[in-house]
C-alpha cells in the first residue's frame, strides 16, 4: 500500500512537473496563398482533410530516418478537421511508459488517437508542414474518416503492422483515410537492408522488410504552409538535408552505434557529434541575404560541405567539396 | 516511506527492458578499426584546416594582457538545436 502511494506520489509529481514545462513559441514560417488557398487561420489556408507532417525533437527521429531504404523527412503524420471554424488535428501516437515493466521494448509503448488544436499539436515539435490531400481524395471524407476512428477509440499499433488494421500507427491511419476518401492507395516500401537496421527491427518486433514513413505524404506541389521552432523554412530544410546526409552515409557496412547509443532500458540517444552536425546545418544560411528556398540545390551542396568538414568526405575518395563544385539536385 | 521509495527504485531497476547482446553490439560506438562515415574530424581527404591569418606586426607589439590569440577569437560557440530538450513531440 505504501509502495502504491509512493508510486502515485511520484506520478503526481511527474504530472505537476509536466504542467510547468514551457514550449518554444510556434511561428508560421510560410504560407501558400492563391485563388485556391485563401487564408482562413493565422494566414494559413486551412481546410478539412489536409495533412500535417511533423518532425519530432526526440532522439527516435534519428532511428526513424534510417529505417526506410530511401530518405524521407518528417517523423509523424496527422489529419486536419475544421470544426466550427477551428482546425483540429487527429492522429494516433504512442509513448513509452514511465517505468518499462515489460522485457520486450515495444510492449512498453501504448497509445491511442488524439484530437488537438493545430497550434497545441505542433508546439512540442521542431517543425510542421501542411499539405493538401492527394488528387482524388475528398477532404471532407478524409476528415470524417479520422473523426470516426477517434470515436471508435482506435489504439496505437506499437508493432507497426500495416497489414492488420485493428490497431493503427500514424502513417497507416493517414493512408487508410486517403484511400477511403477516394485518393490513391499508399503501400509500404522497402526498409533499409543494412544488417544493423535488420537486427534492430527484429529486436523491436516490427515487420521486416517494409516501412511506411510519414514523409511519403509530403509533396511540394501540395504544400500549404509551415510552422515550427526554426526561424525559416530554409533552416528547417537544411536540418532535413543534414538528416538526408546521415542517411546517405549509412551504407551497408555502417551500424547504428556510429550515430546512436542505447541504455539499459532501450532508450536511444544521439551521439553528440551527430546532433551537433544537424544543429549546425540549421544555421548554414543564417547570414545569407538571399537564402535558398527548400529544394534549391545550394542546400544540399552546403550540407555536404559541412559533413565533409565534420566527418570527412563521402565517399572517402570523393574530391573535397567547394562552393564551386557541381551538385545534383535532390 | 524511504523503504517504499527504495523498493520502487529496485522494482524499476529489476524490470529493465531486455536488450540482447546482439542488439547492444549494433549500438556500440566505432572502434579504432571500424570504418565509420561519421567519425568526427577533418580526416581522410578532407581539405586541411586553413591556418589563421598571421597577426600584423603592430598587433603583436601590444602587450596588454587582454589581447587574445586571433585563432581563439574566431572559435564559434557550439550550435544548439532549436528545440528545448524537454519538448516531447509525438513520433509514430
Amino acid at each position: 500500500m505504501k509502495l502504491a502511494r509512493t508510486v502515485l506520489a511520484a506520478c503526481a509529481l511527474a504530472v505537476a512537473a509536466c504542467g510547468t514545462v514551457s514550449l518554444p513559441p510556434v511561428r508560421v514560417l510560410g504560407v501558400k496563398n492563391d485563388e485556391a488557398h485563401k487564408p482562413t487561420y493565422n494566414g494559413l489556408a486551412i481546410k478539412s482533410g489536409q495533412l500535417v507532417l511533423t518532425e519530432s525533437p526526440d532522439a527516435t527521429s534519428y532511428v526513424f530516418v534510417l529505417i526506410p531504404k530511401k530518405f524521407y523527412a518528417f517523423t509523424h503524420a496527422a489529419v486536419i478537421s475544421v470544426e466550427d471554424g477551428e482546425p483540429w488535428v487527429y492522429d494516433v501516437t504512442g509513448e513509452v511508459k514511465t517505468f518499462p515493466f515489460k522485457k520486450r521494448l515495444m510492449d512498453n509503448v501504448t497509445g491511442k488517437m488524439y484530437r488537438r488544436r493545430l497550434f497545441e499539436y505542433v508546439a512540442p515539435n521542431l517543425y510542421a508542414e501542411i499539405y493538401d490531400p492527394p488528387a482524388g481524395a475528398d477532404g471532407e471524407k478524409l476528415a470524417a474518416f479520422v473523426r470516426q476512428k477517434y470515436a471508435e477509440g482506435v489504439e496505437f499499433d506499437s508493432y507497426f503492422d500495416f497489414h492488420d488494421h485493428t490497431k493503427l500507427f500514424c502513417s497507416e491511419l493517414v493512408a487508410m483515410a486517403i484511400e477511403s476518401a477516394g485518393g490513391p492507395p499508399t503501400a509500404p516500401e522497402p526498409s533499409n537492408p543494412n544488417p544493423s537496421i535488420v537486427e534492430g527491427m527484429k529486436w523491436l518486433g516490427v515487420p521486416p522488410g517494409e516501412a511506411l514513413p510519414a514523409g511519403r505524404f509530403a509533396d511540394p506541389a501540395r504544400y500549404v504552409g509551415a510552422l515550427g521552432q526554426f526561424p525559416t523554412r530554409t533552416a528547417a530544410w537544411s536540418y532535413f538535408e543534414a538528416k538526408h546526409e546521415l542517411h546517405r552515409r549509412f551504407t551497408m557496412d555502417q551500424r547504428m552505434g556510429f550515430l546512436l547509443s542505447v541504455d539499459g532500458n532501450g532508450r536511444v540517444d544521439v551521439r553528440p557529434e551527430i546532433s551537433a552536425f544537424t544543429a549546425r546545418a540549421g544555421h548554414l544560411f543564417d547570414a545569407d541575404p538571399n537564402p535558398p528556398e527548400p529544394g534549391d540545390p545550394r542546400i544540399e551542396a552546403a550540407v555536404r560541405r559541412l559533413a565533409a568538414d565534420a566527418f570527412g568526405p563521402f565517399p572517402a575518395d570523393a574530391p573535397a567539396a567547394s562552393p564551386a563544385a557541381p551538385v545534383t539536385a535532390p | 516511506m524511504r523503504r517504499s521509495f527504495l523498493a520502487a527504485l529496485l522494482l524499476a531497476a529489476a524490470a529493465c527492458v531486455d536488450v540482447p547482446d546482439s542488439v547492444r553490439a549494433q549500438f556500440a560506438g566505432p572502434g579504432a578499426t571500424d570504418r565509420s562515415n561519421y567519425r568526427p574530424g577533418r580526416h581522410g581527404s578532407a581539405p586541411p584546416v586553413e591556418d589563421p591569418p598571421a597577426p600584423k606586426a603592430a598587433e603583436t607589439a601590444v602587450t596588454d594582457a587582454a589581447a587574445e590569440p586571433a585563432s581563439d577569437a574566431a572559435v564559434e560557440p557550439a550550435a544548439e538545436p532549436p528545440a528545448a530538450a524537454d519538448a516531447g513531440g509525438g513520433v509514430s
